[in-house]
């Protein structure tokens, strides 16, 4: 009896421990099982196919290696969606990563440099003229373990239903600012092709909602499942890179999908990342944009150090205030202003702006300040991580202020006026708010105040503008194809801010040559010598890609203004950079290939690049700079400087 | 019998309720229950001492330029501390400055900063004490002059507080290979002649700049300046060291890969200057130490070389050291393909030191039959990846280093978000031992070196470095044992742990924060959490209810007043509502919730299962 019972005891918990550890795998539901599912499966054809291709490099001829490959590659362009989504780092790292060496991430003793494996290595070596087969081979075999073991991570994902969405809505992004100028497929050999396949994956991911979103909204899902039919079949019916019409193709059906795709997560009431991350955390793409181009799609908090709250009128108006004040400088007569100039999109016209006291020049070209704001990285040399920490070298660089922050806290606290205004810009720093911190923050905020998405081409790609000069369009597809400006200088910002995440600014080697005889390349180093951690040869002669927004207003062009004309500059890239103009340049970046441009398309290129032009025409400019009770000649200071 | 029924009744229920996943309405109705377990406050106090770039620190005369002031430096690392034994003040605290930057006033490169702390008898609160030192510097923070005493120093990362008497030494990172690897940051390149009472050919003799760099480095914290570069310990891209209760024995960690662990052991104790040099070697004959010369210039600039020469056990980035009771306690930091790295350093002689065969054993299965030889050579040809890291241990009686503590777990595939553990170390690098109400407890700082292969849970890329507490009185302990104490802003690397002696105060530093915090943890900090001594029990019972709680099947949500992390008893999908009923947090499969970023106040929770909680949070 005793025996009996104890043996149902033991059922019974032997049963609840089964049930208990059923529960705490929580019930996945059925659509969002079917994702996965069908992700993994996906994986695991292509870690298959990949092996399989691996094995058959000694058996089959270069031409089959090479259709074998495109197949591969549209494989693995349907995992992307969520494959990049899910681990960029993994992805970057070791599957789809720039054919580029790079540098090792932690860096403790010394720099360790990488070469690139993965997709873009391998198009690149199988679609060049003398393929190194031995290579690719053991890319190829590097490529598959990598994807062995990429898949056996993503195994155990918890997919939830903002994690599609979210993956759903970058891979629209990554399509357009990426896909679509062939920057990850180097031979350029099935761009429109490779697009497809992202596209079809989002519309599997997203017909699992279809019932959920019409119990709320019917009219969404059709138009979602129209779009994403007709972008498919546009894509299918528009092969050609060089005459694909991006610019219909974004506005009749990407950014629609890119639109609605956020309605449907809207209406069905799944989170955002917002919801999911520290509340005081920013995010570098504003969620709720509809459109690529909307003047906030990009949210400026993320990418400068002081906090959200301190982006107000009162901050901003002082930032403005130390901006053309030249008691800033060690002579009280140099200011930002001296060499951002208001009416130049705030640079200076020159080569190189004037050093302090007249003396000689300051080493690299005044870049805008417009839209400055949208990066990672700054200075040339990308020395510096956000812009407030860029207002330091400044102030005390001998050859432009010469000065410290502790003489600068000491010069403006001598004023009551500059102390008022920090008081009430900066009400949480008690009786002493002028400090390095602050003066940092206000000039920041500011400059993050010039930041202006809204030309006549993002109006039209808005859809606010009915029409625009057909040359715009033409110079449009040019940049994102055949010309591959795109390829660095990514929309929306068209710099070197790298979509889809937005969280990184590249440098690229050029080849900028000293002067316009185009003999002898320029003898700056770039960012080898800008951060220590970085000095590696990869970026020898390496500068920070800038953005073309506004170009019309700031010739002269490149780090050393070396150009006066944007015709010499379409040119110089033209002929392939400084390597296709036959100077040695042996890591250069920019493919030293001629692009074969007729002059009608250079001509396009650059009314395409003026149609990015949103001057402020009425910029506002302080009219008095703040008193100095008891230093009355420093009242006499010149508003903006006198340089 | 009852808990039976209750499964039975959630399995039936589970099917209606999985389908509905998103359905966390975007406001709800707050008119919730609420729940009745309240906890006590924390006893801990926050408080920042010491801010980069915001703080004046007073200097000496420098490049011609008079004493005056400046805006410290930033990037701060190692705290050091030195009790004072001759007044009622806690003592001085050192803080290093990880960078390289030319500086007219403090001087270039990088740099130190020193301060005296005492306690606030009634709020227990560490206040700074004024001081004026005998240079005639007057003020509450110092630069620690290096330029004028013994040469510049760069990227001034870890270093020693001696366990004997709170001597200070500053280790620097990043080996120079070159004048031009100091970065343009180094004014003053003319070759440096040696000028140093430690015996041997190092006196009078001329060196290029950069070769005066990469020294441990003794200062004194209570004059702010630097007292001699330990020449006589070899060149090394040091990172951390200890010195042993017979204030003889020095033990010493290279931040490379390869990485050296040497010993120095001085004629007298206390005195540094002249003894002998050893670089580990854990197959030796007899003591597992090989003897390097400590008096020989050429020796101590060529130190790696001559060290893997003599056949010394290599270990990868070496980090922070630390003697406790006869033991000495290293962080190892983790590195993909890491076989590949070593491998330069096994072709000039050094051999793999044995501590990995037990990790790569645990990982690999395959390798059950292989000997130990064919797991290294395993390791040496790549096939080894040391995602993160791990605490070892030397013990001078056996002469072995062993793992203390295993980073991981490592899974073949990541575990799912729910099933990942709450307890998962990747890369530990600060270290140091808190000793409180008579009980060892190790505090291990990480620093995450990836997202990718497991070091954060699936689909999760943010870097979050946390601070962990380990009873250290635990035999063989595993990382469940561990105890989360505190996580840093985002972005930012916690730095520097170091308990003040009276067991109450860790000071700590948040290095190179993102830009989301406001200020200032913007910036560089150095800060004291005070409370320790209480806060420990307090924590080793919330522990206690937290088994308990796991035990019981209803739903449980604590502490609750809550600040800072809100614990369940099942995992679960839930959705936080302001009280005016607005959506502000949802997350999916945790079993406890980060609530430090929400104002204080009355919230709502709400799970997948129409449970509700009200919560209040301070």
């Amino acid at each position: 009896m005793r025996a009996k019972y104890l043996l149902i005891l033991t059922a019974i918990l032997f049963t609840a421990t089964v049930l208990n550890t059923a529960l705490k795998e929580r019930p996945t539901t059925n659509h969002l099982s079917a994702i996965k599912d069908t992700y993994i499966s996906g994986l695991d054809d292509l870690v298959t196919n990949t092996e399989n291709y691996s094995k058959s490099f000694s058996s089959i001829s270069l031409a089959q290696l090479r259709s074998e490959f495109l197949k591969l590659r549209i494989q693995y362009k349907r995992q992307e969606p969520l494959a990049a989504y899910f681990d960029p780092e993994f992805v970057k790292d070791y599957i789809n990563g720039a054919p580029l060496n790079s540098l090792e991430r932690k860096a403790d003793d010394n720099i360790t440099v990488l070469t690139p494996e993965g997709f873009q290595i391998l198009d690149e070596i199988l679609f060049s003229e003398t393929p190194n087969l031995g290579e690719a081979a053991s890319l190829t075999a590097l490529l598959a373990a990598n994807l062995k073991k990429f898949k056996r991570f993503q195994e155990k994902l918890l997919v939830t239903d903002r994690h599609v969405f979210e993956a759903s809505r970058f891979q629209v992004l990554r399509i357009f600012t990426m896909g679509l100028s062939g920057f990850d497929s180097p031979s350029l050999s099935q761009v429109m092709a490779e697009q497809k396949a992202g596209l079809e994956t989002i519309t599997f991911l997203i017909a699992h909602y279809y019932s959920f979103i019409d119990s709320k909204d019917t009219t969404i899902s059709k138009r979602l499942k129209e779009n994403l039919a007709n972008a498919i079949s546009y894509l299918s019916e528009n092969q050609d890179f060089d005459t694909f019409n991006r610019v219909e193709f974004f506005k009749e059906h990407l950014n629609p999908i890119f639109e609605d795709l956020l309605n449907a997560q809207k209406v069905l009431g799944v989170e955002t990342y917002y919801e999911t991350s520290p509340l005081h955390q920013k995010h570098p793409v504003n969620y709720f944009a509809e459109n690529l181009f909307d003047a906030d799609f990009l949210d400026k908090n993320y990418f400068v150090r002081y906090p959200k709250e301190e982006y107000n009128s009162k901050v901003i108006a002082l930032g403005r205030t130390l901006f053309f004040d030249p008691v800033l400088s060690q002579n009280n007569q140099r200011a930002c202003a001296s060499c951002h100039s208001p009416e130049k999109a705030f640079t200076d016209g020159l080569k190189k702006s004037t050093a302090f006291d007249f003396k000689g020049t300051v080493e690299r070209n005044s870049p805008t300040l417009i839209n400055a704001v949208y990066a990672d990285r700054f200075f040339y040399d990308l020395r510096v991580e956000v812009l407030d920490d860029q207002i330091e070298h400044v102030v005390v660089d001998h050859d432009e202020f010469r000065s410290s922050f502790l003489e600068l806290n000491e010069k403006l606290a001598e004023s009551d006026e500059y102390n008022e205004l920090f008081k009430n810009a900066f009400p949480n720093l008690g009786a002493e708010p002028i400090k390095k911190y602050s003066i940092s923050a206000a000039l920041s905020a500011y400059i993050t105040s010039l930041s202006r998405l809204n030309s006549p081409f993002d109006q039209y790609m808005r859809g606010e503008l009915e029409t625009i000069d057909s040359d715009v369009i033409k110079g449009f597809n040019l940049f994102y194809g055949k010309a591959s400006c795109g390829t660095c200088h990514f929309a929306p910002v068209f710099n070197g801010l790298v979509p889809p995440t937005f969280e990184e600014s590249e440098s690229e080697v050029l080849g900028v040559p000293a002067d316009t005889s185009n003999t002898t390349i320029d003898k700056d180093p770039g960012r080898i010598a800008g951060r220590i951690k970085e000095s590696s040869e990869i970026f020898i002669h390496a500068f920070k890609t800038p953005t073309v927004r506004n170009i019309q207003w700031t010739t002269p062009y490149m780090h050393n203004g070396v150009y006066e004309t944007l015709e010499q500059v379409v040119d110089f890239y033209n002929k392939g950079g400084g390597k296709g103009m036959g100077l040695n340049v042996p890591n250069q970046t920019l493919p030293a290939d001629p692009l074969e441009l007729t002059t009608e398309e250079q001509r396009e290129i650059i009314v395409f690049m003026k149609s990015l032009s949103d001057l402020d025409s009425n910029p506002e400019i302080p009219i008095q700079l703040p008193v100095f009770a008891n230093n009355k000649e420093l009242n006499n200071r010149k508003i903006g400087g006198e340089y | 019998m009852k808990q039976f029924r209750l499964l039975l009744f959630m399995l039936v229920l589970a099917p209606f309720t999985s389908f509905s996943q998103f359905f966390f309405d975007v406001s709800v109705d707050t008119s919730w229950n609420p729940m009745e377990v309240v906890f006590p406050p924390s006893p801990l106090q926050h408080q920042i001492l010491f801010v980069g770039a915001d703080d004046v620190v007073q200097t000496t005369a420098t490049y011609g330029n008079a004493p005056g002031q400046a805006l410290a430096k930033q990037w701060h690392d190692f705290i050091g501390f030195t009790p004072d034994d001759e007044s009622d003040d806690l003592g001085w605290i050192s803080v290093n400055h990880e960078m390289i930057i030319a500086n007219d006033s403090i001087g270039d490169g990088g740099g130190m900063t020193a301060f005296k702390v005492r306690r606030d008898p009634i709020t227990d609160l560490l206040e700074i004490v004024p001081q004026t030192l005998s240079d005639g510097r007057s003020g509450e923070f110092f630069n620690v002059d290096f330029v004028n005493t013994v040469g510049e120093t760069g990227m001034n990362c870890g270093g020693i507080t001696s366990s004997v008497d709170g001597r200070i030494w500053t280790a620097e990172e990043w080996f120079r290979s070159s004048n031009g690897s100091l970065g343009g940051q180094v004014r003053d390149l003319d070759p440096w002649t040696i000028n140093t009472d430690i015996p041997g050919n190092f006196a009078g003799q001329t060196i290029e700049k950069f070769e005066n760099f990469n020294y441990m480095v003794e200062i004194d914290p209570k004059e702010a300046v630097a007292i001699r570069k330990q020449y006589n310990w070899g060149r090394q891209p040091f990172e951390g060291g200890a010195i042993a209760a017979d204030n003889r024995t020095v033990y010493l960690g290279a931040d490379a890969t390869p990485g050296i662990f040497s010993r120095f052991v001085s004629d007298t104790p206390g005195d540094f200057r002249s003894g002998k040099l050893y670089a580990y070697k854990h197959d030796a004959e007899g003591e597992p130490w090989v003897e390097i010369s400590s008096t020989d210039l050429e020796t101590a600039l060529n130190y790696t070389d001559e060290a893997l020469a003599a056949g010394a056990s290599m270990f990868n980035w070496l980090e922070w050291v630390y003697y406790h009771e006869g033991k000495v306690y290293m962080s190892e930091t983790g590195r993909d393909n890491l076989g590949t790295r070593l491998s330069g350093g096994a072709e000039k002689g050094g051999i793999l030191d044995y501590h990995w065969i037990e990790p790569v054993r645990a990982r690999h299965p395959e390798l059950a039959e292989k000997t130990d030889d064919q797991v290294l050579d395993f390791v040496l040809s790549g096939f080894y990846n040391d995602y993160y890291g791990r605490v070892l241990e030397f013990a001078p009686a056996t002469g072995l280093v062993t793992t203390y503590l295993n980073g991981g777990p490592f899974y073949a595939s990541s575990p799912e978000i729910n099933e990942y553990p709450e307890q998962h170390l990747s890369n530990p690098d600060g270290l140091n031992v808190l000793v409180t109400n008579g009980k060892a407890y190790m505090l291990i700082a990480e620093d995450l070196n990836g997202t990718s292969n497991g070091r954060t849970p699936a689909g999760i890329s943010n870097r979050t470095c946390e601070l962990y507490l380990l009873d250290m009185s635990l035999e063989d302990p595993t990382l469940d044992d561990m105890v989360r104490i505190s996580i840093v802003p985002l972005g930012a690397e916690m730095t520097g742990v170091q308990p003040t002696p009276d067991g109450k105060t860790i000071l700590a530093n948040s290095q190179h924060p993102s830009s989301s915090n406001p200020y200032p943890y913007n910036n560089s900090l150095t800060f004291a959490i005070t409370g320790w001594d209480e806060a420990i029990t307090a924590i080793t019972s919330l522990k206690g209810i937290e088994n308990q709680l796991e035990e019981s099947l209803e739903f449980q949500v604590w502490p609750n007043p809550v600040s800072r992390q809100l614990n369940f008893n099942q995992v679960i999908d839930a959705a936080l509502y302001d009280n005016s009923g607005k959506r502000i947090k949802v997350f999916r499969a945790q079993k406890s919730l980060d609530v430090s970023d929400i104002k204080a106040g009355v919230y709502f929770l709400k799970t997948d299962s129409g449970k509700g909680r009200k919560l209040i949070i301070q």
